[in-house]
C-alpha cells in the first residue's frame, strides 16, 4: 500500500465506516462532508421547455459515510452526482464540499458509471490506470496499484486482456477499479450495476462492500435496488419524482461486513418503509 | 469465477479455419461476378453485332491491356500510371491532413463549425467536374490542377467522418475524463481521439476512392499525363478497347488504394466505436457507419449542435 500511496501523493484522514464522524480527525470531518443547499436544476427539455430536474434539494453528507440514494426513475439521482463531481452546475443554490463550493471537477473523487464505460482501445491495466496517465501520476506505482485492485475483485491475469472479451459483471469490476486507482476521497456511483444480471449483481454487492471496507472510501450510491441500498449504506436517502427532493432518510445501524440475505430479510422493515414512500410517490 | 464469466477461450484453429470461410466466399462471390460480366459481355457481342468502336471483343481489351502493361510498348502506360496515382496519394495526404484538423476544430469549437460548415455543404453540392477548368486556369495543365481536385473530392468524407467521430461519443466517457477535472486538450487526447479514429478511417477509406476519381476527372479534362490522358487520347482515335483496358486499370488502382488504407483501418482502429465489442482483437474490419451525402452532414450537424447545447448546459 506504501506504493499505492505514492500515486496521489498523501492521503490524509482514514475514516471507519458508520457513525464515526464524531471519532474522525478533525481535517477528515471538514474534508469529505457534502452540503447539499436548496440545489435546483433546470436544463432544457428537447421541445424547447425546460425540464425541473431537482427542486430545493437539501441534504448532508457527513465525511466517511456510505450514503445510498433511492428514488424514482428520472428523479434526478445522476444529475445530483454529476453536481457533486463538479461536472454540472446547478441552476441555483449551493453544493459544498468540505466547507467550500464546488465550483468545478475534483480530482480526488472516482466515478463509476452505470456503463462500464471502458476504453475499447485500451486493456484491462491500461483502463484501470487510465486516471494515472491522464492526470500525468507516475506509471510504475499506478500499475502496481492497478495490479492490486484487479486481483482484490479476482482479475488477476486478466490485465492484458481488452474490454470486450470482458463479461459485463467483469467489466464493471475493472471500472470500480479504475474508479478507485488514484485514491479517490469519494467515490461516486451511478447505479453502478444497473446493467448487470441479478446473480451477479449480488456478488459484485458483496465484493464492492468488502473493496470499501479495505480501501475506506465514502460513497455515494445511486440504485434502484432497495436491499442492495439497505445492504451497503450507512444511510439511505429517499428521493421524490421529479423534480427530485428529499423525502426520507434512513440510518442503518447494522454492524459491517453485512450479508446480503439480511438486507434481503429487511428485519427492520426499513425497506418496506422506502418501498412504501416510493410507491405513494408514483400515484399521480 | 463461474463459467459465464469466462472470457472467450484464444483462437483455436477450427475458430480459424470458421473465421477464413467468409473470405473464401467473398473471393468465390468475386470470381462469379467477373465470369458474369465475362459471360454477359459475350453473349451481347454475339448477339448484338456492335462495331468495335462501340463495343470491343474481350480478346481486343485483353490485347489493349498487354500493350499498356509492356513496359516497351510504344503505348505503354508507367509514366502516367504513376502520374495518376502518385497524384491520387498527394491529394489524399492533403485532404486526410485537412480533413482531419479541420474535422477536431469543428468538432472542439462551435463557432468554427457553423463558419466552415455552409461552405463544405455548398463546397459538396457543386459538380466537381465543373470546376475543373477553373482550377485549371488558375494552377495550370500540371500535376498541381489533379491533386487539387482529388483533394477537394476527397476531404469531405475525411471532415465529416472525423466531426462525427469526435462529437457522438457517449456522455459517460467524457464525464469519465471530465471527472478528473483535466481540460479539453487531454480529452481529446485520452478519449476523442481514440473514440473518432475507427470513424476517421472510415472517411479515409472513402477518400482515398474520391481521390482517384477526382485526380482521373481532372485528366480526362485536361491535363498532361494520367490514366485520363490516355483515356482522353484513345478516344481522340477511337481505341474504345484501349479505354477498357484503362477502366480495369483504374479499377485495380482503386480497390489496391482502398484495400491499403482498410488493412490500416484494422491494424489502427480495430475495436468497435462505442459498444464494447465482444469479438478478439484483430477480428475483422470495424463496422463504424461512414456518412457521405450532404444530405446526411445537416442532420449531423444539427445532433452535433444539440450535443454542443448539452455540453454547454454541463459546463
Amino acid at each position: 500500500m506504501t506504493s499505492a500511496r505514492a500515486v496521489v501523493g498523501q492521503r490524509s484522514g482514514l475514516r471507519r465506516f458508520g457513525k464515526s464522524s464524531t471519532t474522525a480527525p478533525a481535517d477528515a470531518a471538514t474534508e469529505n462532508a457534502i452540503d447539499v443547499q436548496n440545489v435546483v436544476m433546470r436544463y432544457p427539455a428537447r421541445d424547447g421547455s425546460e425540464v425541473l430536474a431537482l427542486d430545493d434539494l437539501s441534504m448532508h453528507v457527513g465525511p466517511g459515510e456510505f450514503v445510498g440514494i433511492v428514488g424514482p426513475s428520472g428523479c434526478g439521482k445522476s444529475t445530483l452526482l454529476k453536481l457533486v463531481a463538479g461536472i454540472a452546475n446547478a441552476s441555483g443554490g449551493k453544493l459544498l464540499r468540505a466547507g467550500t463550493e464546488i465550483t468545478g471537477p475534483q480530482p480526488d473523487i472516482g466515478f463509476v458509471f452505470q456503463s462500464a464505460t471502458l476504453l475499447p482501445w485500451l486493456t484491462v491495466i491500461e483502463n484501470t490506470t487510465f486516471p494515472a496517465r491522464v492526470l500525468g501520476l507516475p506509471k510504475k506505482p499506478s500499475i502496481e496499484r492497478g495490479r492490486e485492485l484487479l486481483a482484490s475483485v479476482g482479475l488477476s491475469g486478466f490485465e492484458k486482456q481488452y474490454p470486450g472479451e470482458l463479461s459485463g459483471g467483469m467489466q464493471q469490476r475493472v471500472a470500480i477499479c479504475r474508479a478507485l486507482l488514484h485514491e479517490p476521497k469519494l467515490l461516486l456511483m451511478d447505479e453502478p450495476f444497473a446493467s448487470i444480471d441479478a446473480l451477479t449483481r449480488d456478488r459484485l454487492a458483496t465484493e464492492l462492500q468488502t473493496i470499501l471496507l479495505t480501501h475506506r472510501v465514502p460513497a455515494l450510491f445511486v440504485t434502484h435496488s432497495i436491499p442492495e441500498a439497505l445492504f451497503l449504506s450507512d444511510r439511505v436517502l429517499v428521493m421524490s419524482a421529479r423534480p427530485g427532493r428529499l423525502l426520507a432518510e434512513f440510518t442503518l445501524t447494522a454492524p459491517k461486513p453485512r450479508v446480503l440475505e439480511e438486507a434481503y430479510a429487511d428485519p427492520d422493515r426499513i425497506g418496506a418503509e422506502i418501498r412504501s414512500l416510493l410507491s405513494e410517490e408514483h400515484q399521480p | 469465477m463461474t463459467v459465464a464469466e469466462r472470457p472467450p477461450a484464444l483462437r483455436s484453429l477450427r475458430q480459424l479455419a470458421r473465421a477464413a470461410r467468409p473470405k473464401l466466399m467473398s473471393l468465390g462471390y468475386l470470381v462469379l461476378a467477373v465470369v458474369l460480366v465475362i459471360v454477359v459481355w459475350e453473349l451481347v457481342l454475339t448477339f448484338g453485332d456492335f462495331p468495335g468502336y462501340v463495343l470491343p471483343g474481350l480478346s481486343d481489351v485483353w490485347r489493349a491491356l498487354k500493350a499498356i502493361l509492356n513496359p516497351n510498348s510504344p503505348s505503354s502506360m508507367w509514366t502516367n500510371f504513376w502520374s495518376t496515382v502518385l497524384a491520387t496519394v498527394y491529394g489524399f495526404l492533403l485532404a486526410a491532413v485537412i480533413g482531419i484538423v479541420l474535422g477536431i476544430a469543428m468538432g472542439e469549437f462551435q463557432f468554427v463549425r457553423q463558419i466552415a460548415m455552409p461552405y463544405i455543404v455548398a463546397m459538396q453540392s457543386v459538380p466537381k467536374a465543373a470546376l475543373v477548368p477553373l482550377i485549371i486556369t488558375w494552377a495550370g495543365y500540371g500535376s498541381t490542377s489533379k491533386i487539387i481536385i482529388g483533394f477537394m473530392l476527397a476531404v469531405f468524407p475525411i471532415i465529416v467522418n472525423t466531426l462525427q467521430g469526435v462529437s457522438d461519443i457517449s456522455d459517460d466517457r467524457i464525464n469519465l475524463v471530465r471527472s478528473l477535472g483535466v481540460g479539453r486538450l487531454r480529452e481529446l487526447r485520452y478519449v476523442r481521439w481514440s473514440s473518432a479514429l475507427p470513424n476517421i478511417f472510415v472517411g479515409l477509406e472513402l477518400a482515398i476512392v474520391y481521390s482517384l476519381l477526382g485526380v482521373v476527372v481532372a485528366e480526362v479534362l485536361g491535363a498532361q499525363t494520367g490514366l485520363g490522358v490516355m483515356i482522353a487520347q484513345f478516344e481522340t482515335v477511337s481505341d474504345t478497347a484501349g479505354i477498357f483496358a484503362l477502366l480495369v486499370v483504374l479499377a485495380v488502382i482503386g480497390f489496391v488504394l482502398n484495400k491499403i488504407v482498410a488493412v490500416a483501418h484494422a491494424r489502427f482502429a480495430w475495436w468497435d466505436r462505442g459498444r464494447n465489442h465482444r469479438r478478439g482483437r484483430r477480428a475483422g474490419r470495424p463496422s463504424a457507419k461512414p456518412v457521405v451525402s450532404p444530405a446526411t452532414t445537416v442532420a449531423s450537424s444539427t445532433t452535433s449542435e444539440r450535443q454542443m447545447d448539452k455540453h454547454e448546459m454541463s459546463r
